[in-house]
């Protein structure tokens, strides 16, 4: 009856809309959800990982537990930021609003730092005095190391998402404010900004989420207006920029044998630069967005390789790219994990594909460690050589 | 398809306006909400007339209804015959509505991944974003450099739900005046199905929204609270809603019970708009 179908067809409009709107329909079943990615710190001797709820210290010869923190899961708290490591303390900044340090022999809790609500998304950095840490309020603290004082703060115009670079006495910060902030480790003075206010680059200038690498008096760093910088850190002069096709997240990465700088944007173009011009050396085309920035090592075969993690759901997701002429060196990989489709409650089916991959590549001896933020494991370890999957971590299983 | 037709170009409409309206994120919003309207009043129209049209042939309706409700077939031929005499389409109303679903569906992806407000919110929209912008965009802002946008205002983060619950209770109060100003009194009394449907979904339709938009970010509600706004201003311009729609009265004189949209009491025969109680 057509009176019925009057009826019926909103109903069913309205059930379509609430699905589409509420995110029933899904075509992953992670159970490691959220905002970001798991952090990875590899030392001499553990990893280290933020993932979800907990951090974890993993003897990677035995892929086991060494310790958790907190030992029972808080799950108003999020792990996101590669842990910060030295000798004695953990360093982790929480997705909520609260740094913490650890002991890194046990995973004890030495104290905690709490901001006015404001979440962290990068690392703290650990100074030998201080500790260092950006939040999205904007806002730069330096902490007591001993004690969790607050030494000084300083604050920029919008959220801090990076990680701060340490160097030299200098604490350089990146801001989504669209600048860069050079201030005086011990006191938080602020030594100069970059660009500077009032400057032709400075309405051009777009956000900055990476951290600058730096070599031999020059910042290296990429923006969201498409570009890559070399600054002069005593003349503030920009030696040369190099144009993407899209935004740059990643840190490039500074190669000091080859005197080349090997960066990525969220194209999936990655690409070696000359350190000292600027000139593009190539170009690969990593058909995801690469956000992580690259690593680098030397071959068993004496060749010397840079490696990124692509995110990407479709086809290979890691490549270990020849320095020299951006060619692989060995076949590119696919990291998988099985994947569940949902649509409201229910499962509809279960295959394998590769997982999408943010997090960079971390090197642990003669491992490749590969963060993934949507499949039950949170680090998939594969040897650097042959890359083939060695072990697996699962911080749910835990 | 759906990205390169519907997400990619609102998100970069709705950067640009941001961009050329001083950074800010709500005046942006409004314009492109007012566009979007535009784009659709072709569509609401016909939905409307279609609307108005199938309220004045209901009393025809009820009578075919009643006077064949033993042959169905019968009926059934003979309603196809009055929607045809009177030009209607029996799904005219409904039509449009489903129409408009993907924009709105379109609409509130393309808030909510402008607003990035995490990494991986981030990096989605970064897949969206026109770069570079050709030549003869030159003079348009650029969106990359605009990013990431302002979402704090009053307030309000708008990539976030309202945390003191006033923009979902102006959505339910909008939506519903809306409804309430375009949907004529039903004829039907307090025994009718079809009036007593219309009266539930008057109610649950404004409270179904208000619910959505408690979860979901507060940019959305925005949406919908002008959205809503911009529909009775213009119902009001085209005469499409009255005094008589809301309070349910023939002179449009306030009434408590037909402005809460309940049954009204039955009037004696042959004096009342309803023939449901003029039983045959």
């Amino acid at each position: 009856m057509i009176r019925t179908n009057r009826y019926w067809l909103p109903g069913i409009a309205l059930f379509v809309l609430a699905v589409s709107l509420t995110g029933c329909a899904s075509s992953q079943a992670s159970r490691f959800t959220g905002s970001s990615w798991p952090g990875i710190t590899a030392t001499d001797d553990a990893i280290y990982l933020a993932a979800g709820a907990q951090v974890f210290a993993i003897d990677p010869e035995i892929n086991s537990e060494l310790w958790v923190y907190p030992s029972e899961a808080d799950r108003t708290r999020t792990f996101y930021a590669a842990p910060a490591v030295d000798d004695d303390i953990v360093v982790v900044t929480d997705y909520t609003d609260m740094l913490h340090v650890l002991n890194r022999a046990n995973g004890s809790l030495r104290w905690t730092f709490e901001t006015d609500n404001a979440r962290f998304i990068g690392s703290a950095v650990i100074g030998d005095e201080m500790i260092y840490a950006g939040a999205v309020n904007g806002v730069v603290y330096a902490l007591d190391r001993e004690e969790g004082s607050t030494a000084w703060t300083f604050a920029t115009e919008r959220d801090i998402w990076s990680t701060p670079l340490l160097d030299d006495g200098t604490l350089y910060v990146t801001s989504l404010d669209r600048h860069l902030y050079a201030l005086d480790a011990a006191t938080g003075d602020l030594q100069w900004q970059f660009p500077a206010n009032g400057t032709e680059l400075d309405p051009e200038m777009g956000a900055i989420v990476g951290t600058p690498s730096t070599n031999d008096g020059v910042l290296y760093f990429g923006s969201f207006n498409n570009h890559v910088y070399a600054l002069d850190i005593e003349t503030r002069d920009i030696l040369w920029s190099y144009e993407t096709e899209n935004w740059v997240w990643s840190s490039p990465t500074f190669d000091e044998e080859t005197g080349r700088l090997v960066g990525a944007d969220l194209d999936g173009n990655v690409f070696a630069l000359d350190a000292s011009t600027g000139e593009e050396q190539w170009v690969f085309d990593a058909r995801g967005p690469v956000v992580g920035a690259p690593i680098l090592f030397d071959r068993e075969d004496g060749q010397r390789v840079a490696v990124v993690s692509v995110g990407t759901a479709e086809g290979d997701n890691v490549h270990v790219l020849n320095i020299e002429d951006g060619t692989k060196a060995v076949s590119s990989v696919s990291v998988e994990a099985e994947f569940t489709s949902k649509f409201l409650f229910f499962n509809t089916n279960t295959s394998n594909r590769s997982v999408v991959i943010y997090a960079p590549p971390v090197l642990y001896g003669d491992l490749l460690l590969i963060g993934d933020h949507q499949s039950t494991y949170q680090i998939h370890a594969l040897d650097r050589e042959t890359m083939l999957e060695r072990w697996t971590f699962s911080s749910v299983d835990s | 398809m759906w990205n390169t037709l519907i997400i990619d170009p609102l998100v970069n409409l709705l950067i640009w306006f941001y961009g050329l309206f001083g950074d800010n994120y709500i005046i942006a919003l409004l314009v492109l909400t007012v566009l979007i309207r535009l784009l659709v009043f072709p569509l609401t129209w016909r939905q409307q007339k279609s609307t108005t049209s199938m309220q004045e042939i209901q009393p025809q309706l009820k009578e075919i209804q009643e006077k064949y409700k033993s042959d169905p077939e019968t009926q059934q031929k003979k309603t196809m015959e009055l929607y045809r005499e009177a030009g209607v389409n029996p799904l005219g109303g409904c039509l449009p509505t489903l129409i408009q679903f993907p924009i709105l569906i379109g609409l509130y992806q393309t808030i909510t991944r402008s607003l990035a407000a995490s990494p991986l919110q981030l990096i989605e929209l970064s897949q969206h974003i026109y770069h570079p912008l050709p030549e003869a965009l030159a003079w348009l802002p650029n969106p990359s450099a605009l990013i990431p946008l302002n979402s704090h205002v009053w307030w309000l983060n708008l990539a976030a739900p309202d945390p003191i619950y006033v923009l979902p209770i102006l959505v339910v109060l909008t939506t519903w005046l809306q409804q309430k100003l375009m949907t004529p009194p039903s004829s039907g009394g307090a025994q009718d199905q079809a009036a007593a449907m219309s009266r539930s979904m008057q109610v649950t339709m404004p409270l179904f929204i208000g619910y959505i938009s408690l979860t979901l970010p507060s940019g959305l509600s925005i949406y919908w609270v002008v959205s809503n706004i911009i529909g009775i201003v213009t119902y009001t311009a085209m005469g499409r809603s009255s005094l008589k729609n809301l309070f349910g009265t023939e002179d449009g004189s306030f009434s408590l019970t037909g402005l809460l949209g309940l049954p009204q009491p039955e009037e004696p025969k042959g004096k009342g708009r309803g023939r449901s109680s003029a039983k045959k």
